[in-house]
């Protein structure tokens, strides 16, 4: 008689889960033959361009740029058991902050002000982090709400400084003077647009383990994030926790917003961030918020969009699927975690 | 001859290795009040979660009115079958009123008739001459308002066999004498009650028989009439089987205590812990501890018993600068409970924290043995400056899984992987390691098998005998007979003692533990 | 402005244009709120109304065009909605994962589903005409002065709101359904053990969270605009949630705090004439802002229900 292992008594709903992944991956199929397309060929367009090409490699490393920051950020609050859905927010206030300050950095030597205005837009993502962070502390906000509140906010905000204050001389566009040449991330490969922001992305990324793996703090982080009772025990704070990995995460976010603007655009203008807050959850998550994991979740999801806009572009597809894409990775991990627990102890 | 209203047949359950209960059986007849007594740990809970329908037994039967069952599988199957039970954990939702209360599950979905439900509660609460306010918030009933109100949740549906967990744990003689009126009702209506307790007044007061489980077995099972209370200690105590006799010589008198200490106390050791007019609450509100006053001096252990819920947690948890006092003072090492009062506050003078609920405020199940090293002096200098030495706390915890024999497969193990035992051994390593002044052990050996409790219980002689101050919350006569040097008995909302283990047995404890002054 | 003789009634009829508007832009909030009421009241919390609204404001969209009948397009995004809620259920009741993680692929999946099924459908058609909800005529009420662009000229969903609100108050206190849904939020041991299936409790106040929500967006694209914009909801689903939270779960709160949005969001767009120094991104956030004042201010409630977000699991 073959010995049949115990099935325990999740595995019921385990079966269920994994046919709920069967019928998400059919359903995602099932949209794009909606769209008039093979699956296959969609497929093969999204890895091919996605990845596979010279092109599509340089363009995905320029877009996981800012992803990887903005996933250092989110997976250090959700480490703590905070979650901070205020990427977006933070990032365009970081660059605001960053290019006011522009102007003030000319005299300083070039050595000097390029780190300044990276310091100046990390400062303005962990103000406007704080804020969420204060209300989290003081008052027992949900910081989910509060940070994607702030998010709207943020928008407007930085809508109504490239149509005021920080609106070019010329004031026929909406949107911010070009920085001064010294001011710009350098240009890393000839040809490309991969900037030096992936130095930038790397070193945080290098700082952002050390703190978590090496550091007090990153213990403390850990602990509270997985049991706060522990942590209460242990003598950490929680509050203290909440208020500080928020601006910690928002500075993040901020530096990711400056990084753009010196590496890429050149300028502040509308729009230039594109809604990465919420994909920065998804690397977060996918990289199990382990910071040397996240540049690499990162790539994988910038990979994922460049495919999809050439998807958009070569078929019938619309580009939104990419969201759907996302979702679905996000329900699936979310689905495979479940099953080490019934199949565990 | 009629009908059982329950016949339990040689029951067992085991977890794991522990036999919780061994061939138990027992039987109640309609209108007859049953005592199930035994100390922490005896096995009565699992008895009643057998019979509640929570958990299944490995073996034995159960006949309800003369009919086997198939195992109850559900709460519901138990409720169906006429079993009605008030646990000692009530379930009940703040906002509702008693009436709801009552009609939760049974009131379809439609419009709720406010009048009848009213009535019901009324006509419910009549039957055993209880007053209640149908219209009464659960948040604003005192616990034993609650309990009346898990009492009617019981009756309000056909019962024929009421079960009470320890109901009697934590209330006011008044209210106890109210509620053996209500006993007194049902049992003149033909419902049998089987209360589980572990004090003796309820049995005198109240009950026909008692039957005595010690270790999973019951030991003796007798008319109240012809029953004493030493006998019934000394079967609760030590499983001797006739409950009607005087003690058998050999139960630990003041010599054998003895055994556990190694001198006398140096008299004028230093105080390490004072507490004094100590007034604590629950986290509902409700006081847990008045007027509290003792001292702890270098090189003794001083026992905090009683039966939990008295306010033992409360108490620990004070003293581990977790929660301020809500009235008196408590000093430990020089710190005061009026000035600054953190538990790192408190770490940094020496003081170390042996938790109750390991699960909740000791381990971090999902971390590495070593990082669960950490826990609780993370911030000391010791492991560095800047950097957080990691593989310090590596060495110590590979230092500890030999001292200890911790069963692991390394330092990296995840320690939710550890049997019980195991993970209570890194969390008295963890806390001993730098050496404290004063010990705080609420319940170290709750749980663990034999050889973990012996080892346990040989750590803190041996933490004592090196000059620390120790606090040992135990329920287990046997463990603070073995280790205490002074005892202090919490119990039906005060205090016994505290007094020295010399001067007195651990009879008299257990019947102080009993609310039996 | 210029002295006008006509000064006060030119007042009243901007307060009650101000009020009537507030009304018509309270209700998508409204019937979310309501939905995540019920759904949070069970203990399940669901963060992507968001994206639920953005899925019934596109089905609703495509399904009225396609029925002829801004009611077909209702029934899709109720269905929709419904499914959408269900799914959530699924992952947070069921397989008992991270209930936040798991709204929060949600809005990814809404936001993804609603933007490819709009481009997909109404590519290049911009000028397809969308059948939007009428605002109800009621004859002569319809014509009193004050009170008849107050009470009387709303669309038949916008009555349906308010229905709702009152009715869910009612179901929730009086009923034992309302009890079933407070004990399996409170206390699900209590429930359990009072016979109640608490993961079929939850699951099905859940599917109904997310077809309210559904309406909600149904709501926005047919009735309030006529016409579906990605990103057209706008936080929306976010402010959704502050409400339940400030008015403290109970639904007549909620219809008092929608409609106080409402007023705000209908009032940004009056204010800005008034005040031209100001620039118009002030006016527009005021929704926002008030959602950060009424979290700070109802955080510590007692109302909250004590099973909130977490899966219930038998001992």
């Amino acid at each position: 008689m073959t010995p049949k292992f115990r099935l325990p008594a999740l595995d019921r709903d385990s079966r269920l889960a994994l046919m709920v992944l069967g019928v998400g991956a059919l359903a995602l199929l099932g949209l794009i033959a909606l769209a008039g397309e093979s699956p296959l060929r969609v497929l093969a367009i999204l890895i091919g361009d996605g990845f596979l090409t010279r092109a599509s490699l340089a363009d995905a490393l320029v877009r996981s740029i800012p992803l990887t920051l903005t996933g250092l950020g989110v997976a250090l609050s959700f480490r703590a058991g905070v979650f901070n859905i205020g990427a977006d927010g933070q990032l365009l206030i970081g660059a605001a902050l960053a290019v006011a300050c522009a102007p003030m950095l000319g005299p300083f030597p070039s050595g000097l002000s390029l780190p300044l205005l990276l310091l100046a837009g990390a400062v303005g993502g962990a103000v406007w982090g704080g804020i969420a962070g204060i209300l989290k502390a003081q008052f027992g906000a949900n910081e989910i709400i509060a940070t994607i509140m702030l998010n709207y906010i943020a928008i407007q905000l930085v809508s109504w400084l490239i149509r005021g204050p920080l609106q070019e001389p010329m004031g026929i566009f909406p949107r911010s003077d070009k920085l001064a040449s010294s001011l710009r991330l350098p240009v890393l490969f000839d040809g490309t647009r991969i900037s030096a922001g992936l130095i930038v992305a790397a070193l945080a990324c290098v700082a952002v383990w050390f703190l978590v793996a090496h550091s007090r703090y990153g213990y403390a982080l850990t602990v509270t994030g997985k049991n706060p009772d522990a942590a209460r025990y242990g003598g950490i704070r929680p509050a203290v926790i909440a208020f500080s990995v928020l601006c910690l995460s928002g500075g993040l976010a901020g530096l990711a917003g400056i990084v753009e603007v010196s590496g890429l655009h050149g300028r502040l203008q509308e729009g230039f961030s594109g809604g990465i807050g919420i994909t920065a959850i998804a690397v977060a998550l996918l990289a199990r918020l382990n910071p040397p994991w996240v540049p690499v979740a990162a790539f994988g999801f910038a990979g994922l969009y460049v495919g999809s806009d050439a998807v958009a572009r070569i078929t019938a597809v619309p580009f939104p699927l990419v969201h759907v894409i996302e979702g679905a990775i996000v329900l699936a991990f979310l689905v495979l975690q479940t099953l080490p627990r019934a199949h565990g102890r | 001859m009629t009908v059982p209203v329950l016949e339990l047949t040689r029951l067992t359950k085991s977890y794991g290795e522990v036999r919780a209960v061994a061939g138990l059986s027992l039987t109640l007849q309609p209108g007859e009040v049953v005592a199930l007594l035994g100390e922490n740990g005896a096995g009565k809970s699992t008895v009643v979660n057998m019979i509640a329908g929570m958990t299944r037994p490995d073996s034995g039967q159960i006949r309800v009115q003369g009919k086997a069952t198939q195992f109850f599988t559900c709460p519901r199957d138990a409720l169906d079958r006429g079993i009605g039970v008030v646990h000692q954990h009530y379930a009940l939702v703040g906002n509702f009123t008693v009436a709801e209360t009552l009609a939760l599950g049974r009131a379809g979905p439609g419009p709720l008739d406010r009048q009848a439900l009213h009535a019901e509660v009324r006509r419910v609460a009549k039957r055993i001459g209880m007053q209640i306010d149908p219209a009464a918030l659960i948040g604003s009933l005192d616990v034993a308002g609650q309990q009346r109100v898990e009492i009617l949740k019981a009756l309000s549906r056909q019962v024929g066999l009421l079960v009470l967990d320890e109901p009697t744990a934590v209330l006011s003689p008044d209210d106890a004498a109210r509620l053996f009126d209500m006993v007194r009702a049902l049992r003149a209506d033909g419902v049998a009650i089987l209360m589980v307790t572990h004090r003796l007044a309820d049995v005198f007061a109240v009950c026909d028989r008692a039957a005595v489980m010690h270790s999973g077995h019951l030991v003796c099972d007798l008319p109240v009439a012809g029953a004493t209370s030493e006998g019934l200690i000394s079967a609760m105590i030590s499983g001797c089987t006739d409950a009607t006799q005087m003690p058998v010589p050999g139960l630990k008198g003041p010599e054998s205590v003895r055994r556990g200490r190694h001198a006398d106390p140096v008299p004028d050791a230093p105080i390490r812990v004072s507490v004094r007019d100590l007034a604590l609450r629950r986290a509902n509100g409700s006081q847990a501890v008045q007027g509290l006053g003792f001292d702890i001096r270098a090189g003794e252990i001083m026992a905090l018993a009683g039966v939990d819920g008295n306010g033992q947690s409360e108490l620990v948890q004070c003293l581990a600068g977790l929660n301020l006092p809500d009235g008196g003072t408590a000093e430990i090492c020089g710190c005061r409970s009026d000035g600054p009062w953190t538990p790192r506050v408190l770490r940094d003078a020496g003081v170390a924290h042996i938790p109750d609920d390991r699960r909740r405020h000791g381990i971090i199940s999902d971390l590495s043995l070593s990082a669960n090293m950490l826990l609780s002096h993370f911030y000391a200098p010791r492991y560095g400056r800047t950097m957080l030495d990691r593989a310090r706390a590596r060495e110590e915890t590979r230092r500890a899984i030999d001292e200890y024999d911790i069963r692991t497969t390394g330092h990296e193990q995840p320690i939710g992987r550890l049997s019980g035992g195991n993970q209570q051994k890194l969390v008295l390593a963890r806390e001993l390691l730098a050496g404290p002044k004063v010990i705080l052990a609420a319940h170290p050996s709750r749980g663990l098998d034999i050889r973990t409790i012996g080892a346990v219980q040989d750590t803190l002689r041996r933490q004592r005998d090196a000059g620390a101050a120790i606090l040992l919350v135990s329920a287990d006569l046997d463990e603070i007979g073995a280790l205490a040097d002074r005892v202090v008995v919490l119990a039906a909302g005060g205090a016994f003692g505290p007094v020295d283990m010399a001067e007195t047995d651990l009879a008299l404890i257990g019947a102080w533990m009993a609310g039996h002054p | 402005m210029a002295d006008d003789p006509k000064g006060p009634i030119v007042d009243l009829m901007l307060l009650t244009g101000l009020l009537a508007s507030g009304v018509r832009f309270a209700m998508p909030l409204l019937f979310a709120a309501l939905g995540e009421t019920v759904g949070q009241k069970s203990g399940v919390l669901n963060v992507g109304l968001e994206g639920i609204m953005l899925v019934g404001a596109f089905l609703a969209v495509a399904f009225s065009v396609a029925t002829g009948s801004p009611w077909g397009g209702l029934l899709a995004a109720i269905l929709g909605g419904a499914a959408m809620g269900l799914l959530h259920g699924l992952f947070a009741v069921r397989l008992k994962v991270d209930q936040i993680v798991s709204g929060l692929a949600l809005i990814l999946l809404g936001l993804g589903l609603s933007g490819f099924g709009y481009r997909l459908v109404f590519a290049g058609n911009q000028t397809v005409r969308v059948l939007g909800f009428e605002r109800i005529d009621l004859g002569p009420l319809s014509d009193l002065p004050v009170l008849g662009p107050l009470l009387f000229s709303h669309h038949a969903l916008a009555y349906l709101g308010l229905v709702m609100a009152v009715g869910l108050w009612w179901i929730l206190t009086r009923t034992g359904l309302g009890l079933t849904i407070r004990a399996v939020g409170e206390n699900p041991a209590a429930a359990d053990s009072a016979g109640i299936d608490v993961d079929k409790v939850r699951m099905r106040c859940a599917a109904f969270g997310g077809a309210m929500a559904g309406i909600g967006g149904a709501y926005l694209s047919t009735a309030q605009l006529a016409g579906f914009v990605e990103d057209m909801v706008a936080g929306r689903g976010f402010i959704a949630i502050a409400c339940v939270v400030f008015a403290r779960w109970n639904p007549l709160g909620v219809l008092a705090v929608a409609l106080i949005f409402g007023i705000a969001d209908a009032g940004q767009i009056r204010l800005q004439p008034l005040f031209p120094q100001v620039p118009y991104q002030f006016f527009i956030i005021l929704p926002y802002v008030l959602a950060l004042v009424a979290l700070a201010g109802a955080a510590r409630s007692s109302s909250l229900p004590m099973a909130l977000g977490q899966p219930y699991r038998k001992a």
